[in-house]
């Protein structure tokens, strides 16, 4: 699978030269919303003017991605680990539309700048037993009404039990909230892995 | 929204966190952990070719020592006393000539060899006199109860110091033993491990069997109130002494 490029060649990245428009090869075994992509699914709510909160961009490798299909929005990468930081901090001076946040995604109601910002759409990809809690939270404090997520579960960040009922709960739990529109295994490329796409009820 | 602002608040923030004193500490004791194996290698290497020359004089001499008698270029009693070798065994073995004689091209090589030895020994010296430094200047009583050594260690696994600070003692207790520990649990066996990383500790390496378990069980109890003391800014050094060593009689 490949994306247009927003910024020239870069000597990290495997290019394609289509028609004089560059193309970059997106790898879905390093990044799970492009197997999720590869492995067909119908409704994949992301548009060129779209704000999005990226919880868990680590070095940034589909945040990149990300920042090519939303032309002209912004998005907010949030992670804990300030090493991988680092390199994402030298990604957004590249990139117009990346914002840094060195932040826990648990607690990111107390970060001051982010104050009063409404997203469209929220990517969730923190590997974490409260996964769902942490979702919920963020989506009340910075999602739009009838706005989309996007979350990516580990299930044996959960438990090392049945990965069929784990997922049968923790879909029970975002029901609660949200509306859930598509969910898809993400076998071959990430094991035990589960996509779940889905809108805020208002 | 101004990206700007963003920029500087986690670049801040990102220095703030790297140049802490623990994160320090770790990356240094995680450059130690990796010297000795390099030096054990080529200390390896070396004694294949001076087995041939000098045979068992590896048994009388410590590593540096050993390495020392290569760069001598006549050997006496005296030379031998001027690098503080005074073992007299070793005179012995350097006079038996029993082993090959090298060509100067090959001494050349092995003499460069040695000097890299002494050099990678030099360096793991600085590296545990800067962690023992930072460590016992900014956490003095968990360098006091633990051993400068241990307390590097534990961070290592631990991450940061507020995590470490967060763990129960029953986790400080089995730090460093977890693949045992897991092995057990899987298995529903009752021979979980009693003590990781604290066995090395000054105390308890030398106690039986019995003892080994309950003095671990009782230093991850006063670690857990050092660290919480030394995060406070407190001094408990002479409680937790009276402590330990009202214990250690009973």
């Amino acid at each position: 699978m490949s994306v247009k490029n927003l910024v020239r060649a870069n000597g990290d990245f495997f290019t394609i030269d289509i028609n004089t428009k560059e193309k970059r090869f997106w790898d879905p075994n390093r990044s799970k919303v492009c197997a999720a992509l590869k492995k067909g699914i119908n409704f994949f709510p992301i548009k060129e003017d779209f704000t999005v909160l990226y919880l868990g961009c680590a070095e940034g490798y589909t945040c990149s991605y990300i920042s090519d299909l939303v032309d002209n929005g912004i998005i907010y990468g949030v992670d804990l680990s300030p090493h991988s930081m680092q390199k994402f901090v030298l990604l957004c001076k590249e990139r117009k539309n990346l914002v840094p946040v060195l932040c826990d995604a648990n607690k990111l109601g107390e970060y001051d700048l982010l104050n009063g910002i409404k997203v469209d759409l929220i990517i969730q990809d923190v590997a974490q037993k409260n996964q769902v809690e942490i979702l919920n939270k963020n989506a009340k404090l910075f999602l739009k009404p009838k706005g989309h997520f996007i979350l990516s579960l580990k299930t044996t960040a959960i438990s090392q039990k049945n990965t069929k009922d784990i997922i049968e709960n923790e879909i029970k739990k975002l029901e609660k909230d949200f509306e859930i529109i598509e969910k898809r295994r993400l076998d071959p490329f990430e094991k035990k892995h589960i996509i779940v796409i889905g809108k805020l009820r208002s | 929204m101004n990206k700007e602002l963003f920029l500087e608040k986690t670049i801040t923030d990102l220095k703030l966190e790297l140049e802490s004193p623990d994160q320090r500490i770790i990356a240094i004791s995680q450059i130690l952990e990796k010297i000795p194996k390099n030096i054990n290698e080529l200390f390896e290497g070396l004694r294949i070719v001076t087995d041939t020359i000098y045979p068992t004089l590896e048994k009388e001499l410590t590593i540096e020592e050993y390495c020392k008698v290569f760069l001598l270029e006549t050997i006496t009693t005296e030379t031998l006393k001027k690098i503080g070798i005074v073992n007299p065994n070793v005179k012995t073995i350097v006079d038996s000539n029993v082993g090959i004689n090298l060509t100067p091209s090959e001494k050349k090589i092995i003499f460069n060899l040695v000097r890299n030895i002494l050099e990678l020994s030099e360096i793991k010296k600085q590296f545990e006199e800067e962690a023992k430094i930072l460590a016992e200047k900014n956490y003095p009583n968990f360098c006091f109860v633990a051993g400068t050594k241990i307390a590097c260690q534990m961070l290592v696994i631990a991450g940061s110091i507020s995590r470490l600070s967060r763990m129960p003692s029953s986790t400080i207790q089995l730090l460093g033993a977890e693949k045992s520990l897991f092995k057990a649990i899987k298995l529903n066996s009752k021979k979980t491990p009693k003590y990781g990383l604290l066995f090395n500790h000054a105390l308890i390496i030398n106690k039986t069997k019995r003892d080994k378990g309950r003095l671990a069980r009782f230093l991850s109890g006063k670690i857990v109130i050092a660290i919480k003391a030394d995060i406070s800014g407190k001094d408990l050094r002479n409680e937790l002494k009276e402590k330990i060593s009202k214990k250690i009689k009973e």
